[in-house]
């Protein structure tokens, strides 16, 4: 008996061989479009300058440049561009996560609630005029609002002590138009000044980013990642329906509520530094799904880094298209990325019927 | 002649209803079990029991003499038994990965697949003949071409036992055959729960009927399915005679008489 062997042409639209191509792709994009994104901004620092600056701040190489670029780059540009491409990844990676959770591919991470309860925390914090929030800082206030949110939901989605998907499904759903209610009653009290600012946060952002920014972020979202890859085979089981999932090893419900920690975690903390940036966490799965086939071992590097790229390259539009103000990094990746995914969408479905 | 499969006192509730009431079954080694019963006598929650997709309230389901829910991890559970279940929609998995998920309780959380996992892997998908499709997606097999793929993934946990909850539905009469022919090639012991008597009658060493959360009647096919139970279980009438063809009992049944419901049981 002969197998066809990996290697040969497979159901997707990337072979084996595509798919290491693809990644490889996607790590050196990621290089270009950081070194890009900080040199784009109001005051634009040539590509020469910008590996300058980092070579020395990075490596200790070279003399670096002047003091104002050293401090644009370092200081503004790059931690911005870093979280950019943190808070991409993690908001993909949750995305993969809840759309396996609850079997529906229009799941995202908000349906959770959590970036409702974060935008209606930190809305509070900027209209309220409370000193108290306000000296926590937008963030912290946020991740707050985040955390009491899910735990809400989480205890609102059991039945019989475990975690009941469709049941949590509403539990999220029906918290965060409480939330949004929270927010709009807030918004219609704020002041116009107020208003900007809470528009501007709950539609997401990443201006005005420094370094303590970072850390928290980008350590949450990297064992989220871990803890998805070690578990890349029990998602895939989850795929084939509950009773498969069970009879194949995966004790469901505590898996599942691995999963909700997982990826409410994971959006709480990229939500709290970035704000609600919408669609990335429903798009970039779709199109990994669509370029490797749903393998998680395979979808969920890619995720990261493809969310990643493309939130820093909708930073850097963000900044490009209004100059010298800043869009909201939410609208643009709706604007951009729509499109994008029923072009992919429609082309996938046209490649299975001819 | 030792038993795989020893289900004890087995009881499983749903909110207050009573779905398994104390069910006693056992499948010998090598064998092919049938489990037979009208919609709702608590098939399918015995199966999910046996494959650990639902807590019994009480009673003991042991595979090898190992009580899979006390004994046994979640995953050592799945080394040992495996199920072929229903799909939950369009899988866009191709069929080399559902199958190669058959090794999942006996690979590393990794998802690695080691020398032995490709062998059984292997044989499995030899088996079940389904070396054609392994580059398809699940989404575009035929309804016969699914459940075999469902099959060598079971087949390749090299499980002591097979469950299988209702295999052979929606499928055409040549795929239905097939399908219980690879099982009973397979030469592993098997729990299969059929609505079809026929099959049940060509495919199965022993039966066990279930009605109302119990098991009424078990033993071979020919003892077990008489006119009267099939009546008193299934609510229709019967004429057994043997098949002409094969040999093995063959069931034609037909809706129930006036006379015969109004004949005292």
């Amino acid at each position: 008996m002969s197998l066809p062997s990996r290697q040969s042409a497979g159901p997707y639209l990337l072979g084996a061989r595509g798919h290491a191509a693809l990644m490889a792709g996607c790590l050196a994009g990621a290089v270009v479009l950081v070194v890009l994104g900080v040199g784009t901004g109001a005051v634009p620092v040539p590509i020469d300058d910008v590996v300058a600056t980092l070579a020395r701040r990075l490596l200790g190489w070279g003399e670096g440049v002047d003091l104002a670029t050293d401090t644009i780059v370092w200081e503004y540009r790059f931690p911005r561009t870093l979280l950019a491409f943190v808070v991409g990844a993690g908001l993909s990676l949750a995305g993969v996560l809840m759309q396996a959770l609850v079997r529906n591919p229009l799941a995202d991470p908000y349906i959770l609630g959590v970036a409702s309860g974060a935008s209606a925390a930190a809305t509070a914090a900027m209209t309220l005029g409370i000193a108290a929030l306000a000296g926590l800082g937008i963030p912290v206030v946020a991740f707050a609002g985040a955390a009491a949110t899910m735990v809400l939901v989480l205890a609102l989605g059991r039945r019989h002590g475990r975690i009941d998907p469709p049941r949590m499904l509403l539990a999220g759903v029906a918290v965060g138009y409480l939330m949004a209610a929270v927010t709009s009653y807030l918004q219609l009290r704020a002041t116009p000044e107020e208003l900007a600012n809470v528009l501007f946060w709950i539609l997401g952002s990443l201006a005005g980013t420094s370094w303590s920014d970072l850390p928290v972020a980008t350590v949450v979202v990297l064992v989220c990642a871990v803890l998805a890859l070690a578990r890349a085979t029990a998602l895939d089981l989850l795929s084939l329906g509950d009773d498969a999932a069970s009879s194949l090893g995966v004790d469901l419900p505590r898996f599942r509520l691995e999963l909700v920690l997982v990826a409410a975690l994971c959006t709480a903390v990229v939500v709290a530094v970035a704000g609600g940036i919408g669609f990335v966490g429903l798009m970039i799965p779709h199109v990994a799904r669509l370029l490797v086939g749903p393998a998680h071992r395979r979808v969920v590097p890619l995720s990261l880094l493809l969310g990643g790229c493309y939130l820093v390259l909708v930073d850097i539009l963000c900044r490009v298209v209004q100059a010298p103000a800043e869009l909201p990094v939410g609208i643009v990746t709706a604007l951009v990325g729509a499109p994008f995914l029923i072009w992919l969408l429609r082309r996938d479905s046209a490649e299975v019927a001819g | 002649m030792s038993d795989v499969l020893a289900v004890g006192g087995l009881e499983v509730r749903l909110g207050e209803r009573a779905v398994l009431a104390g069910v006693d079954l056992r499948v010998p080694e090598g064998a092919v079990v049938g489990l037979l019963g009208a919609n709702g006598s608590g098939k399918s929650s015995l199966l999910r029991a046996v494959f650990r997709a639902v807590r019994p309230d009480a009673g003991v389901v042991a595979v090898d003499g190992a009580d899979v829910w006390r004994d046994l991890s979640a995953r050592a559970a799945a080394r040992r038994t495996a199920a072929v279940t229903q799909m939950p929609g369009p899988l866009e998995l191709s069929v080399r990965e559902v199958v190669e998920l058959g090794r999942a309780p006996h690979a590393s959380g990794w998802g690695g697949l080691a020398e032995p996992d490709r062998a059984a892997v292997a044989r499995a998908v030899e088996s079940a003949g389904i070396a054609h499709l392994m580059h398809r997606r699940c989404s575009t097999l035929s309804g016969g071409e699914r459940q075999r793929v469902l099959l060598a993934r079971a087949l390749a946990g090299e499980p002591r036992l097979l469950v299988l909850d209702e295999p052979t539905n929606h499928l055409d009469v040549a795929a239905q055959h097939d399908l219980l022919g690879l099982v009973r090639a397979s030469g592993t012991s098997a729990l299969v729960a059929l609505h079809d008597l026929d099959l049940a009658g060509a495919y199965c060493d022993l039966v066990h009927v279930l009605a109302g959360g119990r098991v009424v009647a078990h033993g071979p096919v020919v003892d077990v399915l008489t006119p009267d139970l099939v009546r008193a279980v299934f609510g229709v009438d019967v004429h057994v005679d043997t098949h002409p063809l094969t040999g093995r009992p063959r069931f034609s049944t037909a809706p129930l008489t006036p006379t015969h419901q109004e004949e005292p049981r």
